[in-house]
């Protein structure tokens, strides 16, 4: 069977990057993995041989690794497809409105994520597939974004335009909500409402199929390891906090918390003179000392593994780089 | 930049933009000027780096003359309805507007950047600091103004959205503070809303902040031995220059000062008050 590795934590911290990393060691050690992506800097992708946006899953120069850097927009219009009827799902695709809520909804993209890592999981292609999640709310975002977008397909706005999920709703819509919208266009000034509720109608189409798929999304999700990366800088660290103090009671509890841009222990513990070389190991060192704190602090409260990636100056930009990252790190298990 | 209206703080995640917004309201507020310092997204960073436990949406007075808010979305479309349009207060209108605001493309973020418009403009206040959304968002927040005035033909709605679109785009109202971190992908964001902002000049840039700039190590270690004052500084000078190479990347901006050691976010925001030009 598959196995997946979700990688959460803050925006910045070298999450895309140590998500490469990692996926990248587990070919080398044989097996066929993926790695899906969410925006990665430039030279990652040009190391991993990505050049666009697709779902589609492109060998790297490295044997027994292929990429995909998510594209949210392809992966809702798949969702309209395959949810809607034919023509429900071309109404809705040539509508700005369904464009609107695919590329800003705050779950469209962790939502489109997810149920690419459940495809490239049930293709059978790959034995391991490592997810990028996207930067969204440090990953909760992801593991609640099935949730979410039953919420939206079948939520308290569509039963207030339609009343139920009786048959016949469109009659309903007429009666109850019909008028109010009215009243709102004649102060917006034009049929806009109107056209957004014909929108959510076609919609809810979706429902019963987007249901089913979400609960398979979920599935998946909660047999997945979890990596959270963070670095020690106060702010990562609170999302990486409140990721294990929000995580949903259905979700397992993360394996390891990754600690990027570490410093060495032994700056912490050097004895310094006071000229310039010394001052700065003495103002390095008190980073070091701080970070130990940080991580001391993480396990301690969540009994949880601690992995450290050391600081590099400049992020890897060659295969052979990212591989050389992961040779300086402690307590990674294979 | 102090002397305009608004200042919007953007910056990717992480840079710091919280820190900085409470650096500038701190340095305008010590020059005894009236400031408003309001969360436009999350208002976590932005609490404890005024040093209070959560903001609300009524301005709370944090020191003598520096205020904090948070601007919720839901609060301010109920005062844009009752206020600025006039709707009567009745469940089915509001839940229609309601709908408007959680589909059509811009309504909310109007909404939100429109409230600190009106912050800025209403008389309460001689500044009034914003910390925005993140650069990826920033743009859609901009230019929503100038979406909801071309999707809505005529009325109440098209008139405000007009207001605030010209108002944004004054330099004398407001300001864009862009801030980011000498790193690849933050440069790289920054340099992708520049060249948005320089498309579609919907406001004015009125700084580029970096935070944690290292100064250059004056040392020489030809013969340091190995060891971690070989090590440390080896890294300092790594550091340092691969941020000077990223900074390149960047028209003129000014720098903070990269702050060693563990300090409170109240004292991050008051040592860099002390440290950003006004």
């Amino acid at each position: 069977m598959t196995s997946v590795t979700l990688v959460t934590g803050a925006g910045g911290v070298g999450k895309t990057t140590l998500a490469a990393a990692l996926a990248q060691r587990s070919a080398r050690s044989g097996t066929e993995t993926l790695v899906l992506t969410v925006d990665p800097a430039r030279r990652l992708a040009d190391a991993l041989g990505l050049e666009h946006v697709g779902n589609d899953p492109t060998p790297t120069p490295e044997e027994g690794l292929s990429a995909a850097m998510l594209d949210a927009s392809a992966a809702w219009d798949e969702i309209a497809v395959t949810h809607a009827p034919p023509d429900v799902a071309a109404r809705l695709l040539a509508n700005p409105f369904f464009r609107a809520v695919a590329d800003r909804f705050p779950s469209g993209q962790a939502y489109a994520a997810a149920e690419q890592m459940v495809r490239h999981t049930e293709s059978g292609q790959f034995e391991h597939v490592v997810v990028d999640t996207p930067p969204a709310d440090g990953g909760l975002e992801f593991l609640t974004s099935a949730r979410r977008i039953r919420s939206l397909v079948g939520g308290k706005v569509l039963s207030w335009l339609t009343g139920s999920r009786l048959p016949g709703r469109r009659m309903l819509y007429k009666l109850t909500a019909r008028p109010a919208l009215k009243v709102a266009d004649t102060i917006l000034g034009g049929p806009l409402l109107e056209d957004v509720a014909d929108f959510l109608l076609d919609l809810r189409e979706t429902y019963d199929g987007v249901t089913v798929r979400s609960r398979t999304v979920e599935h998946h999700l909660r047999r997945a390891a979890t990596v959270v990366v963070t670095t020690a800088d106060p702010a990562p660290v609170a999302e990486a906090v409140r990721f294990f103090r929000e995580l949903p009671s259905w979700a397992t509890s993360p394996d390891l918390v990754v600690f990027n841009r570490t410093l060495p222990a032994s700056w912490a513990e050097a004895a310094h003179r006071d000229d310039p070389l010394g001052v700065n190991l003495a103002r390095w060192g008190a980073e070091a000392r701080r970070q130990a704190g940080v991580r001391r602090e993480v396990a301690g409260r969540y009994g949880v593994a601690i992995a450290t990636v050391p600081w590099l100056p400049e992020p890897p930009s060659t295969l052979d780089d990212l591989a050389a990252m992961l040779e300086g790190a402690e307590g990674l298990v294979s | 930049m102090l002397e305009r209206r608004l200042l919007v703080v953007t910056g990717k995640g992480g840079v710091g933009r919280s820190a900085l917004t409470a650096a500038l309201a701190l340095r305008a507020a010590r020059t005894g000027r009236r400031v408003l310092a309001i969360a436009m997204a999350g208002p976590a960073g932005l609490a404890a780096h005024l040093g209070v436990a959560r903001l609300a949406y009524a301005p709370l007075e944090v020191r003598p003359g520096l205020f904090g808010a948070h601007v919720d979305p839901a609060e301010s479309l109920d005062e844009y309805l009752r206020l600025r349009l006039r709707v009567p207060r009745i469940g089915p209108l509001t839940s229609a507007f309601r709908l408007l605001a959680d589909t059509v493309p811009g309504v909310r973020d109007t909404v939100v950047i429109g409230k600190v418009l009106y912050e800025a403009i209403r008389g309460e206040w001689d500044l009034v600091v914003a910390d925005g959304p993140p650069t990826g968002q920033i743009h859609s927040y901009l230019v929503a103004p100038s979406t909801i005035e071309s999707l809505v033909p005529s009325g109440r709605v098209k008139e405000q959205a007009g207001w605030m679109r010209r108002s944004l785009a004054d330099p004398a109202i407001a300001g864009l503070v862009v801030a980011g971190l000498a790193e690849e992908v933050p440069v790289a964001e920054m340099t992708e809303t520049l060249a948005l902002l320089e498309a579609e000049p919907v406001a004015d840039v009125a700084r580029i902040v970096l935070n944690r700039i290292l100064e250059p190590l004056e040392a020489d270690m030809g013969d340091e031995p190995p060891g971690a004052r070989r090590e440390a500084a080896l890294h300092h000078a790594a550091m340092a220059s691969s941020q000077a190479r990223q900074r390149r990347r960047l028209p003129a901006h000014d720098t903070l000062p990269y702050l060693f050691g563990t300090h409170t976010p109240v004292e991050v925001a008051q040592r860099l008050a002390t440290e950003v030009a006004p």
